[in-house]
């Protein structure tokens, strides 16, 4: 049985020369121009790193195209939901938790929910 | 029609997929984990960022080297692929070489993995990347031992399409590990 390789997805030189210039770019742009937006340095970080991800998506991983790319596509977006789920269902329940648990209320906290009165710490 | 190599290719793709539900959890547990430092230093005093840009440029150019490699290989040009492959696995061996120097460096410094949770949970996070650049090495010495006494078989071109897409995959990953825990950690 002879296999299609000319089936697999593939790019040319100079779509894998492009895709290499805009990583390239875009890393050096997080690790320099990044850091100079201030207060919107960590979405700024986000954005780069997202839009890596679809350059190396597009570039190199040529997700989408050549025979069967319905089926990767539909594994990639239920991979996307799991993620979605595991990342952000994590961060949420354990910031809860911490707060109910796993931190000791402050002297600071007793006396505003005024369940210490400020004149027994000065006994 | 014969669908092998694309059937191939979509098992490994569901492979890559199931990867990046295993790196995302990793990246949940250092998500919640890196503020416990356990009154040691936080990531901004740990981490050198200009040495981890520079493993950035070299994985990058490794992956570049392997789309290279693949390309070559479709093309059936023996010679080139052999280089090209050979420029990604020496890449992908100094980057597995500055990241096991950090590694040491922490370790010796006494920021080893058991300190606290912040470095259990680094550790884990960038350790299993390091694993599987380390595999994928492993696996450049078979594909490069495949071409020398076998040349340019279709065997070899579907093998280097499912390496390129592993290889491209690491780098991704190693892009988020770069953006969260050092761009972030630092700033």
């Amino acid at each position: 049985m002879r296999t299609k390789n000319e089936e697999l997805p593939h790019g040319t030189n100079a779509s894998y020369t492009l895709g290499f210039v805009l990583s390239i770019a875009l890393t050096l742009f997080a690790f320099w121009v990044a850091p100079l937006f201030g207060a919107f340095t960590y979405s700024v970080f986000i954005a780069a790193a997202l839009a890596q991800l679809f350059v190396q998506l597009f570039f190199f991983l040529h997700f989408g195209r050549g025979a069967d790319a319905g089926k990767n596509i539909t594994i990639a977006v239920f991979t996307v939901v799991i993620i979605g789920i595991v990342v952000i269902g994590t961060i949420w329940i354990m910031n809860n938790l911490a707060h109910l648990h796993m931190m000791p209320p402050t002297t600071t906290d007793l006396y505003t929910n005024g369940q210490v009165a400020p004149q027994n710490e000065l006994k | 029609m014969n669908r092998d190599a694309t059937k191939g290719y979509y098992g490994f793709w569901v492979y890559i997929m199931s990867d990046c539900v295993l790196f995302a959890s990793l990246f949940a547990t250092y998500a919640v984990l890196h503020t416990e430092t356990f009154n040691g230093p936080a990531p901004a005093q740990l981490f050198d960022l200009s040495f981890v840009l520079t493993e950035t440029l070299i994985l990058l150019t490794s992956s570049f080297m392997c789309g290279i490699a693949y390309l070559s290989a479709r093309e059936g040009k023996k010679q080139l692929t052999l280089y090209a492959l050979i420029a990604t696995l020496i890449l992908g061996l100094s980057f597995l070489g500055m990241e096991v120097s950090e590694f040491g460096k922490l370790v010796a410094s006494g920021h080893g993995w058991t300190v606290s949770a912040f470095l259990s949970s680094y550790f884990a996070l960038v350790g299993t990347h390091g694993l599987h650049v380390f595999l994928g090495s492993l696996w450049m010495l078979v594909l490069i031992g495949h071409i020398a006494l076998r040349g340019i078989t279709d065997t070899l071109v579907r093998r280097l399409a499912y390496f390129s897409l592993f290889w491209h995959f690491l780098d991704i990953i190693w892009i988020f590990i770069f953006t969260i825990v050092y761009l972030m950690g630092i700033y």
